[in-house]
């Protein structure tokens, strides 16, 4: 149905309006934040509600958490725990949503129900059994060093019932053929999981990586839990860290500049990925 | 270069038998058509000697080698498929590429970046590339090989396919339809280059369609396969001249077979409609009989006769280089002649007479199958009272 040009003008105009409304409504506080980063510490307290800076800290603010603070060590312990759990649940999920969407075994049955189940269940329930198991393999301890740390932080999430049963959606709608000429061509079924399925999934891994990586980047509660030595803490848990030792009750410029730090690779990140799933989508059109 | 043979093979899914017991010889340098309807087990039978599937029981040989149970890579078999089955992430020429990287580069060879790194891996690269390029001009693909499939056209993904299959040089291809998704046009200059593909490399090809034109004009020999059974296995003349039974004869032809009842009178004469034809070899006993009559074994007689069929002309469907002509006979028989393009066609409602060919004449048993032989065409002109 054709529709009057002024008639969609005007709807256009009021959808981009309460559209930008929304946006605004959620990047206030980040706008909040990076403006505050940026102020002196008296400028916070005696500015008012002015949002614009009249006494500018940023000097002072970013140098506290680049020097006085290991906050690039956060970022990295942050970068190295999000890339290893990511890897990891791609290099698990694949071949399992490949055997469960192409595969014919009598187990495959049960399986995929079970994986249903196990989205169900709430992330804090298995948080005591497998604290008490990675106690027990003596990975967490007083005494653990880098290895033990980062692998407490990442081997729990290795496993993740969301990306097998995603993929497995996605690796159900490559044609039999393609999987059968594959199989002519030489490959054998891991050749075929990462030569023919994943290529074909690229956007759904995309997609995946991104939920997992800001999931896992903002998590505080496991770190919470098994960080014995700060050293290895994730951005989460630096700036709690830093919140307790040296801000005390007052130093909020440097505190939104480490939140500041901890937020912009999130962004980065969507940003990115945002590019390479636009791509991806294109290649799903024929 | 290899045959393929295929022993009692049994495969269903189920409950649901889908091939019973083929057996099947397909000769070294042979073009065999399996020709059926859909559902018939063609593709079953395809994919089991291909490997991507395993048969409940029987026995398959590429040339000299059992291949029943082992797995798909070492079947040596190349196929096409349906769909063209591309990779849609490569382009056209690292499509090609696959099965030579798969036998050629190892698994350390074949990681990204660091198997560039690896000694030797270079040269094998390079030899993978020219071989491609070879393949790619023997089916006239050089100058699209860096386009994505989804660049190309349906017959240029097509071209892709076959060059796919023929890279690696083995001496069996399958083909599983392949020519179905391109336009009647494109359908019939691939068929054209497919027999010369055929020539020109002395492969063994097993082609599966639905089309028995297509199966008809490409191949040495078709085998007519229905609800998992091989009807008749035969050069395309002898299958359409002397079907093994009814099933064959309705489904190879253009314009179906015309089927009169027929019953046996005395001394091998066969009467069907009121007309009377000499058969040998039909016992007099023998009842629900069935007389089939290709529409180009008529032809318009001047008059009517003892020897002749009349019917009202219900229709003329005009072609050109030929008609074909729908007659009504008396109780309600219909009749389908084929007229050359040249002959003055028929008015609709008028009567016509048509005349059998002289030697020509099929009779078919109750349970379908062929009995008896026309006599032969100078005694066996129709016997007239």
């Amino acid at each position: 149905m054709a529709r009057r040009p002024d008639q969609g003008r005007g709807s256009a105009i009021l959808r981009h309006a309460v559209l930008a409304l929304a946006t605004l409504v959620f990047c206030i506080p980040f706008i909040w934040m990076l403006l505050t980063s940026f102020k002196s510490r008296p400028d916070i307290f005696n500015g008012g509600i002015d949002p614009w800076p009249r006494q500018w800290g940023i000097v002072e603010n970013y140098s506290r958490i680049l020097f006085d603070v290991p906050m690039p060590r956060y970022l990295l312990n942050g970068a190295i725990v999000c890339l290893g759990i990511m890897a990891l649940q791609i290099l698990v999920a694949a071949p399992v949503a490949y055997a469960l969407a192409k595969l014919k075994f009598r187990a495959a049955r049960w399986l995929l129900p079970l994986i249903v189940v196990a989205l169900a269940i709430p992330a804090f329930l298995p948080t005591l059994p497998l604290y008490l198991a990675f106690r027990l393999t003596g990975l967490i301890s007083s005494s653990s060093g880098a290895f033990g740390n980062y692998a407490a932080l990442i081997l729990p999430f290795s496993i993740s019932a969301f990306g097998v049963f995603l993929l497995r959606q996605h690796f159900k709608s490559v044609p039999d053929e393609l999987v059968h000429a594959a199989r002519l061509d030489g490959m054998s079924d891991w050749s075929i999981v990462w030569r023919v399925m994943v290529p074909h999934a690229r956007p759904a891994i995309v997609a995946f990586c991104i939920f997992s990586v800001v999931a896992h980047w903002n998590d505080l509660f496991w770190p919470l839990i098994v960080i014995s030595d700060n050293t290895y803490a994730t951005p989460p848990i630096g700036i709690i860290a830093f919140v307790n030792e040296s801000v005390g009750g007052g130093d909020y410029g440097p505190l939104m500049a480490a939140a500041t730090a901890v937020t912009l690779p999130i962004i980065a990140v969507y940003l990115l990925g945002q590019r390479f799933m636009a791509d991806g989508m294109a290649l799903m059109g024929k | 270069m290899a045959g393929v043979a295929v022993t009692n093979v049994r495969k269903s899914f189920g409950a649901e038998p889908v091939l019973a017991d083929v057996s099947l010889d397909i000769r070294d340098g042979e073009f065999l058509s399996v020709l059926g309807p859909s559902g018939c087990g063609k593709s079953t039978l395809l994919k089991l000697i291909a490997g991507l599937d395993i048969a409940d029981s029987g026995e398959i040989r590429v040339g000299d080698r059992v291949v029943s149970g082992v797995d798909a890579r070492r079947h040596d078999v190349a196929m096409v498929f349906q769909s063209y089955a591309l990779y849609p992430h490569l382009s056209a020429g690292r499509n090609i590429a696959v099965p030579l990287e798969m036998q050629r580069l190892n698994g350390f060879r074949r990681l990204p970046l660091l198997g560039r790194l690896l000694p030797g891996t270079g040269r094998i690269r390079a030899g993978i590339r020219a071989d491609v390029e070879a393949t790619a001009a023997q089916v006239r693909l050089s100058h699209l090989l860096d386009r994505l499939p989804r660049q190309l056209s349906g017959g240029e993904r097509q071209r892709v396919a076959i060059a796919r299959a023929l890279v690696r040089r083995l001496s069996v291809l399958l083909m599983d339809e392949p020519l179905s998704n391109l336009d009647a046009q494109l359908r019939v200059a691939m068929r054209g280059e497919l027999a010369e593909l055929h020539r020109r490399t002395g492969l063994t090809i097993i082609f599966v369609t639905h089309d028995q034109a297509e199966a008809m004009s490409i191949s040495s020999r078709v085998a007519v396969m229905m609800k998992g059974r091989l009807q008749q296995v035969a050069e395309p003349r002898v299958l359409y001249d002397r079907p093994d039974n009814l099933a064959v004869a309705a489904f190879v032809g253009d314009t179906p077979i015309n089927l009169l009842p027929a019953r046996v009178l005395a001394g091998g004469t066969v009467e069907a409609a009121g007309v009377r034809l000499a058969f040998d070899g039909v016992p007099e006993t023998a009842a629900g009989l069935q007389m089939g009559i290709r529409p180009e074994w008529l032809r318009p007689a001047d008059a009517a006769a003892a020897d002749t069929w009349t019917g009202v002309v219900t229709g003329v469907e005009y072609f050109g280089a030929e008609a074909v002509v729908r007659l009504e006979l008396k109780g309600g028989h219909s009749m389908t002649v084929r007229w050359d393009g040249d002959w003055a066609l028929p008015a609709t409602g008028k009567a016509q007479p048509v005349r059998i060919k002289p030697g020509r004449g099929l009779l078919f048993a109750a349970s379908g199958d062929r009995i008896g032989e026309v006599r032969p065409a100078d005694a066996g002109l129709a016997v007239a009272i």
